[in-house]
């Protein structure tokens, strides 16, 4: 690949390519990415669709939130069996709302911790219709306690 | 190999940059396709298992082949820890940098929040170099970060001992000795026997040529796996990530394997490998077309049965490049050896 | 006495594979020497990503280095036939 095909200009993602220069000697040059320059914003809109469509299935009650979010982190049950440390038979009976309730705590702080959500995610949705405010759960040092912190957001 | 400033650069990849770094670091200079090429990093591997929801594929060795290969071929040696209990695994860091000695860690890309969040799954096979401690936090030279960046100690140890496939446990290495001399001849063609054998050899279906070939077969089968066509666009769009964002440099390693072997034709002074470089160029401008045209017809949902057939028809045709590539470096290797 | 030593070793292979692979599911006994490791209907469900995860792990352990040359296909193809090749290959 020449150099000034490789070049992008996007500053928020960088990365290195191995390209032709110039004077046609091979070596490495820092560009932006091009999947991320033209396609984002069509990455964030499929996963918002599925943020939705598996958001009414939690409240449907036809999957339990650790189905959500083990599909929306595009994990399998075998998978997040060995991360969070139980049986995949067990994991699998988690991911349907009827075992939910038989959840011990220290079950869902592991999956927490692998999901890298705060404990009152697994069990609400935060929504607003106020478009000038940013609202978001906070971990805090204590694993069990989180903040909801409501802001105006900034332009 | 401690004391001095630990110097962050980005590199392609994260395991050979990684390993280049620290080596540059310790004192020997040696470029990222050098230890890339060296160690037999190009590869290829079509893998559908219960671990991963959708068909997947890799462009490179297994994990840590890179590092032990390289180690093997030009006779550095590295101290490897592996650690059962994490408080182990987190003195052991403190230890090393309290003697400013920075370690490369294996840890799970997901908790690495200096990324943007798109990038961010959870892949236990990414590698950093931890440089420093301050306060509660690490300094990371990351090699998909522009600049240092600051990682807290609850990601950190997240990252280190997350479980699943390919866990880290804590996993970490530092050169602890490089040698005098290289013999530069001999690494380079073990590293290209290496790699051009396990790309034409391997009986097994899913690796290698067989691999492309495979991936080529099965892509068409894709939309029955999908739950949906925003799915399906998904998945197809991740192979342009796969071979040119995941860390490779660009189609899939092809570029910086060239890269390699015309850094290797220039220091054995060997025109064969001039040739055999500009070919791996070319090759991989071809897997750039397939990754720029996976994202376009992904984008569009254009992901009908022709479409797919089009780009099975692009793979095979790749496969096919590499199958006589590779066959060619694999004779060359053993003539020159 | 030569088959307590060799039971050893392959008690001690299971035990490396299900902690490798985070299997926990199934008792090491389940397990028999010469099942199919990777055939039809396997215990454990092994697939090829395990297969490398196993690999990796008898490499690490045992200083043993399985690629095509010494043919990973049939060393991989049961308790039994690790154990045979870690017998004879292993460094540490």
């Amino acid at each position: 690949m020449k150099e000034k095909e490789a070049t992008v200009d996007y500053k928020e993602h960088q990365l290195v390519l191995y390209v032709e220069k110039k004077d046609g000697s091979y070596g490495p040059v820092r560009t932006g990415s091009y999947i991320t320059k033209n396609y984002i914003d069509d990455f964030w809109y499929k996963r918002n669709n599925m943020e939705v469509e598996y958001g009414e299935k939690i409240r449907a009650g036809e999957i339990s939130p650790i189905a959500y979010y083990m599909i929306l982190e595009e994990l399998t049950p075998s998978e997040l069996a060995a991360r969070v440390g139980i049986s995949a038979r067990k994991v699998k009976r988690h991911l349907m709302p009827r075992h939910f309730g038989t959840l011990t705590l220290d079950e869902l702080m592991r999956y927490c911790g692998v999901f890298n959500i705060p404990l009152p995610n697994m069990f609400q949705e935060i929504v607003t219709d106020k478009k000038n405010v940013k609202i978001g759960m906070e971990k805090t040092d204590n694993p069990f306690f989180s903040v909801l912190r409501i802001r105006a957001a900034r332009k | 190999m401690k004391g001095r400033t630990f110097k962050h650069a980005m590199a392609a990849h994260c395991e050979s940059g990684t390993l280049t770094a620290l080596l540059n670091h310790a004192g020997l200079k040696i470029s990222e396709p050098m230890v890339f090429g060296i160690s037999g990093g190009i590869f290829f591997g079509y893998f559908e298992s219960k671990k991963f929801p959708f068909p997947t594929f890799v462009v490179r060795s297994r994990p840590g082949q890179i590092r032990t290969a390289l180690a093997r071929r030009i006779g550095v040696k590295f101290a490897e820890r592996r650690f059962r209990n994490p408080a182990d695994g987190e003195k052991e860091l403190d230890r090393l940098l309290s003697l400013q000695i920075p370690a490369a860690c294996q840890t799970d890309f997901f908790y690495m929040n200096y990324l943007p969040g798109h990038v961010r799954v959870h892949i236990n096979v990414h590698f950093v170099v931890v440089v420093e401690k301050r306060g509660e936090a690490y300094i990371i030279s990351d090699c998909y970060s522009p600049e240092l960046a600051s990682l807290n100690r609850d990601s950190l140890m997240k990252a280190r001992f997350a479980g699943g496939s390919f866990a880290p446990k804590g996993f970490l290495f530092y050169p602890v000795s490089v040698p005098e001399a290289i013999d530069f001849r001999k690494a380079v063609w073990k590293g290209i026997r290496s790699a051009s054998f396990y790309m034409v050899k391997l009986p097994m279906p899913f690796l290698g040529v067989k691999g492309i070939r495979m991936f080529a077969q099965k892509v068409v089968d894709w939309p029955r796996l999908a739950r949906d066509t925003e799915h399906l666009s998904h998945e197809i769009m991740k192979i342009n990530i796969f071979l040119e964002d995941q860390g490779t440099g660009g189609a899939g390693f092809r570029f910086m394997y060239a890269t390699f072997l015309r850094e290797a034709s220039e220091l054995l002074n060997d025109r064969d490998l001039l040739e055999m470089s500009k070919r791996i160029m070319e090759i991989g401008d071809r897997w750039r077309e397939i990754s720029l045209f996976a994202a376009r017809i992904g984008k569009r949902r254009d992901l009908g049965p022709d479409r797919l057939r089009e780009l099975s028809g692009l793979i095979h045709e790749r496969a096919d490049a590499e199958e006589i590539f590779f066959k060619e470096l694999l004779a060359m290797s053993k003539k020159k050896k | 006495m030569n088959t307590n030593a060799g039971n050893e070793l392959n008690n001690e292979i299971k035990l490396l594979i299900m902690e490798a692979l985070t299997i926990n599911e199934v008792a090491p006994e389940e397990v028999g020497d010469d099942d199919s490791l990777f055939g039809q209907d396997n215990v454990l469900g092994l697939d090829s990503i395990d297969a490398l995860e196993i690999v990796m792990a008898l490499q690490e352990k045992y200083g043993v280095r399985i690629d095509d040359k010494n043919q990973s296909r049939f060393i991989l193809r049961s308790i039994s036939t690790i154990a045979e090749f870690i017998g004879k290959n292993r460094t540490r």
